[in-house]
């Protein structure tokens, strides 16, 4: 067992490096999961809406009262590039400019040119504010026409238009009662927890086995009577205690954040995770294999870990992404890692089923399972070239 | 009487608890080879390292071309040539580049700089090699690559700490032929080593350091001088009964005797007959013998006699 | 004497091929990536295209279906439109082929699966189809009051209805490109800046005698520290300038990522935020004994967390920051540089812009007055 022994000695010299990137991984885990697990409840989507009024009326302030009972008001300067800020980083997501002279326009029944906005061209949202200020003038001016004073046009459009549709929500699994089991925040918690296992794992893996594999120290190691299978073994074996200690932190981690508990669902994402830090694990002994420069491996893990990360979904959703983008994703474990626990947590279309959960954990296995052979057979092929 | 290159007094270097160089004078002169001997972490690299201001020591003064060294002499660094013991040479550059990069350091005029270039390449004999990166050099070459580095500037104090590490019989003669060959031509040059043969043969002062202090120093007969061992006779025979090892002992000018490994070995102080002596004992007792020498003391005798223990475990 | 050093540190940095050619493929690889996993998500999140619903009716109304006819039309239609029973409507509502279902009776009423998608599109096109049925009901309302209060304004109400209104004008607010996704390639070519310190690393651990055999040697040659420092930066800035070079190219010419108007100047910030990334290289390579593995995890480390902060990895983390700690923004040099890329796009005048690129020179010359401080140091407790 010197190899294998060997192997944890080095790995204790490079363990402030590793406490570093598994302690700075877990802060951003945190805001990924805090920024994504925010803006994610809709029924109504309420909007950012700013409303400049240089009209200034009873009138106009009716209609920034209306548009702040579904929407939320978001306060902007009359600034082009402070709009244009606020516009491309979703700080605002329409503004309205009132134009001086709404009132007067409208109760002479002239509807053109009283406003005009800015907004994110061909956004939904876009759209979606310009619908209502449409509604709202067009039910307004009704009611001029129909031979009520402004006055009392703007009260009724109010009431009329303050009236709820009734919506029925059917709801096709099993019930609502499952989100409890499994929250949001667990589910982008264990997404996100990919990217941050698969870079950590090939950072610090990496680097232990390279000092291992260092030209001298392995033609010495291969001149004595130790089996290059037995060398192999006895890696992956020290590989094996390091990924269990940075899992072990990382559920532990998640453990807390949950409140100190794991329902039924939870430990099937957990099991989940196990998967795929041993397909990570794998990878990162494969990249350690084909024996990088030990000055480029910080850029090829990120290469690695960030490219698989945005292909398979880990980033962003994977409903968001592009069918051909998806197609092609099948051939990364990420992807499966990702549909398996979008599937617990009802992130996406698919309905639950411990089977098909099941099959895409299984497919993870046989990703690492071959990773795993392809790694013996580099290293007997290097034993043998040499 | 030569001009004083190197002085260094009173020099102390601590490493926590670790003493590492311990009140150590020295002085080398204009012309010297002078000799570092002494085992590994006997603290000769650390007195290197301080005379060239690269570590700081903690009480001492170190004067080189009579004045005080410290990291901005550089009117001094342009007349030090240093080839480390570890090769320091950029694997990104060839041969040629390496040495016209490190030579560039001290000479700024290109004509100049590419004679230079030229003569440490010749001086190394490097000529087959000059477009070769050094990953594909092999050690031998490496380490002229190495030296060549360090002397192309023509400095007139060159320091090699342990230049033959891990350099085969043939290429550590051409080396040392060499520094013989810059010193001929005036370079004053400090030599540090645990082969006590090459110090032996190169160097024309020795000072020998145990445990950071300064054991013995003068020259090669000098210090043989210092010891009262004068010649040591072996006799490889299959054994000696004690009796007979006691009436060895007791021999005139003889101060010990001993028998190992198949081989008995007398230490004479003095006197001339010696050898005969001890053959006629052995004859006398019947005892069969076969081959015999009778040697002049050498370094590791100094070494020994002084310290008592040996310069490096018998290799 | 520093053309000299320059040369060799050059040739060295050239031939030291394989940071350079992983600095390369960084962006390549992963620029590549973000376009094939971005490609659809403009359009379907925020380019709009009709919303597919499903109406049930309970008896016939000519009206809505005229109505219905009128804006499912053309090719900014709202509504793709399938008339069915209930059950089919379910079905296709399960498996998600509409957003919504529009039951037609006395008044209109909807029915939607539950928001389980997280998407935000989805969200949005429930409420659009919520507003028109609002919208309906309202304008139903209007009508029937008009007819009891003063029906002989009936013909005006409806043609006022009937009427598409002008009343509100998009200003269009900048020639750029308004796609968000946009800042994925800011960020990456600002992790390309950044990344640069991994280059920078060995200016100071090729200069310190503490911490390689060639920085002991330099250490004891005349040549003034300043200069071969000076000089190794200079490679180094040259360096990581061809990798901004490449990598802003192949972004901008090969999968043709719409930068804006300005290209040459996405080329000065690019550089320019790579002379901030190798200078913060130097300042941590001068920091500490640590091997050069450990001091480029930690280098690395900070890059990535620079640009997760400035929205490489979620695309509005930016202003989420902006919330919360807007200074931050101002000092993360991801973010700078990626908002240097971001007015270039939208602004017409420069002021913004500069003001990034001062920042970034100023992040230079702050890192690199470190590194400076902390090698000037030529005596060494130990080697």
């Amino acid at each position: 067992m010197q190899v294998f022994k060997a192997f944890l000695k080095i790995a204790k010299k490079n363990l402030p490096m590793a406490l570093l990137y598994v302690g700075l991984f877990l802060v951003l885990l945190t805001f990924f999961v805090d920024s994504n697990a925010k803006n994610n409840n809709f029924e109504a989507a309420r909007l950012n809406v700013s409303v400049i009024d240089m009209d200034n009326t009873a009138a106009s302030r009716a209609l920034t009262e209306f548009i702040g009972q579904s929407h939320d008001l978001v306060e902007i300067e009359n600034d082009k590039d402070e709009i244009l800020d606020a516009l491309y980083y979703g700080k605002s997501d329409y503004v309205l400019n009132i134009k001086e002279g709404y009132a007067e326009k409208i109760s002479n029944g002239n509807t053109n040119g009283l406003f005009t906005n800015y907004k994110v061209p061909d956004s939904y949202t876009g759209v979606f504010v310009d619908n209502l200020v449409n509604q709202y003038v067009s039910t307004l001016s009704a009611y001029i026409a129909g031979g009520n004073s402004l006055d009392e046009a703007v009260t009724k459009t109010a009431d009329l238009l303050s009236e709820e549709v009734a919506v029925t929500v059917h709801s096709f699994s099993d019930g609502e009662s499952d989100n409890a089991d499994y929250p949001k925040r667990m589910a982008y918690y264990f997404q996100f927890m990919s990217y941050i296992v698969l870079s950590v794992l090939i950072t610090i893996l990496s680097t232990v086995i390279l000092t291992m594999n260092k030209k001298e120290v392995r033609s010495r190691t291969n001149c004595s009577c130790m089996t290059v299978t037995s060398q192999t073994a006895q890696i992956i074996l020290g590989s094996a205690v390091i990924v269990a200690v940075i899992w072990v932190i990382f559920i532990a981690a998640a453990f807390i954040m949950n409140g100190g508990t794991f329902t039924e669902k939870c430990l099937l994402a957990v099991f989940n995770s196990f998967v795929f830090t041993i397909v990570s694990a794998g990878i990162a002994i494969l990249i350690a294999a084909l024996a990088p420069k030990s000055d480029s491996i910080s850029v090829i893990s990120n290469i690695v870990s960030l490219g698989m990360s945005f292909l398979c979904g880990v980033f962003v959703d994977q409903n968001l992404l592009g069918e051909d983008v998806l197609s092609a994703a099948r051939f990364l474990p990420a992807y499966w890692y990702v549909r398996a626990n979008n599937m617990l947590s009802g992130l996406s279309d698919e309905v639950f089923n411990i089977n098909s959960f099941m099959s895409f954990v299984g497919i993870e296995a046989i990703f690492a399972a071959a990773l795993f052979a392809i790694i013996i057979l580099i290293y007997k092929a290097k034993h043998n070239a040499q | 009487m030569a001009d004083t290159i190197v002085k260094i007094e009173n020099l102390v270097k601590r490493y926590k608890d670790l003493i590492a160089l311990d009140h150590l004078d020295l002085e080398i002169k204009q012309g010297e080879v002078f000799g570092l001997l002494g085992p590994n972490g006997s603290g000769k690299s650390t007195t290197i390292n301080c005379l060239l201001s690269l570590l700081a020591f903690d009480k001492g003064n170190i004067e080189i071309f009579g004045k005080k060294m410290t990291p901005d002499n550089y009117e001094a660094k342009r007349n030090i040539g240093i080839i480390m013991q570890n090769v320091a040479v950029f694997d990104e550059l060839t041969v040629i580049e390496n040495i016209d990069y490190f030579c560039g350091l001290y000479i700024k005029d290109k004509e100049e700089r590419r004679k230079c270039v030229q003569d440490a390449i010749s001086f190394t004999e490097l000529h087959d090699f000059t477009k070769f990166y050094p990953k594909k050099l092999s050690g031998g070459l490496l380490r002229r690559l190495n030296i060549a580095c360090g002397i192309a500037h023509k400095p007139k104090l060159i320091i090699l700490d342990e230049p033959t590490v891990a350099v085969d019989p043939q290429s550590r003669n051409k080396i040392l032929e060499g520094i013989q060959k810059l010193n001929e031509d005036g370079a004053t040059i400090i030599y540090t080593s645990h082969y006590m043969e090459e110090v032996e043969q190169i160097c024309t002062r020795i000072a020998i350091m145990d445990k950071g202090r300064k054991i013995a120093e003068g020259t090669k007969d000098e210090l043989k001088k210092m010891i009262k061992n004068t010649e040591t006779v072996s006799v490889e025979i299959s054994a000696v009964p004690d009796d007979i090892l006691e009436k060895i002992g007791t021999l005139p000018h003889v101060y010990s005797a001993c028998f190992i490994g198949g081989k008995l070995e007398v230490k004479c102080s003095g006197g001339k007959h010696n050898l005969i002596r001890i053959l006629n004992v052995l004859q006398e007792s019947d005892l069969h013998f076969g081959r015999v020498f009778s040697e002049l003391p050498t370094l590791n005798d100094v070494f020994l006699e002084i310290t008592g223990k040996a310069l490096r475990d018998s290799d | 004497m520093f053309l000299h050093n320059l040369k060799y540190d050059f040739l060295q940095n050239i031939r030291a091929r394989s940071l350079m050619l992983w600095l390369i493929l960084f962006p390549i690889i992963l620029g590549t990536f973000f376009k094939l996993a971005f490609a659809g998500i403009y359009e379907s999140t925020t380019v709009f295209s009709a919303v597919p619903v499903a109406v049930v009716e309970n008896g016939s109304n000519q009206i809505f279906r005229e109505v219905m006819a009128q804006i499912s039309e053309g090719d900014d239609a709202l509504f793709e439109t399938e008339y069915t029973d209930e059950e089919t409507a379910l079905k296709m509502l399960e498996e998600r082929k509409i957003s919504g279902i529009i039951y037609v009776d006395e008044k209109l009423s909807m029915a939607v699966a539950p928001d389980d998608t997280g998407s935000s599109a989805e969200s949005i096109r429930r409420t659009i189809i919520k507003s028109f049925v609002e919208q309906y009901n309202a304008q139903q309302s209007i009508i029937v009051d008009t007819a009891l209060h003063s029906p002989a304004k009936l013909p005006d109400v409806i043609s006022m209805m009937s009427e598409s209104s002008e009343c509100n004008e998009n200003v269009p607010l900048t020639n750029g490109n308004p796609d968000n996704m946009l800042s994925y390639f800011y960020n990456l070519v600002a992790m390309v800046a950044l990344l640069g310190s991994n280059l920078g690393l060995s200016i100071a651990i090729s200069s310190q005698g503490n911490l390689s055999d060639i920085g002991a040697r330099k250490c004891c040659s005349p040549t003034n520290k300043l200069v071969s420092i000076i000089s190794s930066m200079v490679s180094c800035i040259a360096v990581q300038t061809v990798c901004i070079i490449i990598s802003v190219s192949f972004l901008a010419f090969v999968l043709k990522v719409d930068f804006g108007s300005k290209l040459p100047m996405v080329y000065l910030a690019g550089s320019v935020g790579g002379m901030a990334g190798v200078s913060f290289g130097f300042a941590v390579g001068s920091i500490g004994r640590m091997g050069l593995g450990a001091k480029s995890a930690v280098t690395t480390a900070f890059s990535l967390i620079c640009c997760f902060f400035s929205g490489l990895m979620i695309g509005n983390m930016k202003a989420i920051v902006d919330n919360y700690a807007p200074w931050f923004n101002e000092i993360n040099p991801a973010a700078v540089i990626s908002d240097s890329l971001y007015c270039l796009n939208f602004y017409d005048d420069y002021t913004r812009f500069t003001q990034k690129i001062v920042t970034m020179l100023i992040m230079t010359v702050i890192f690199t007055a470190i590194g400076f401080f902390l090698t000037r140091r030529r005596k060494y407790a130990s080697l």
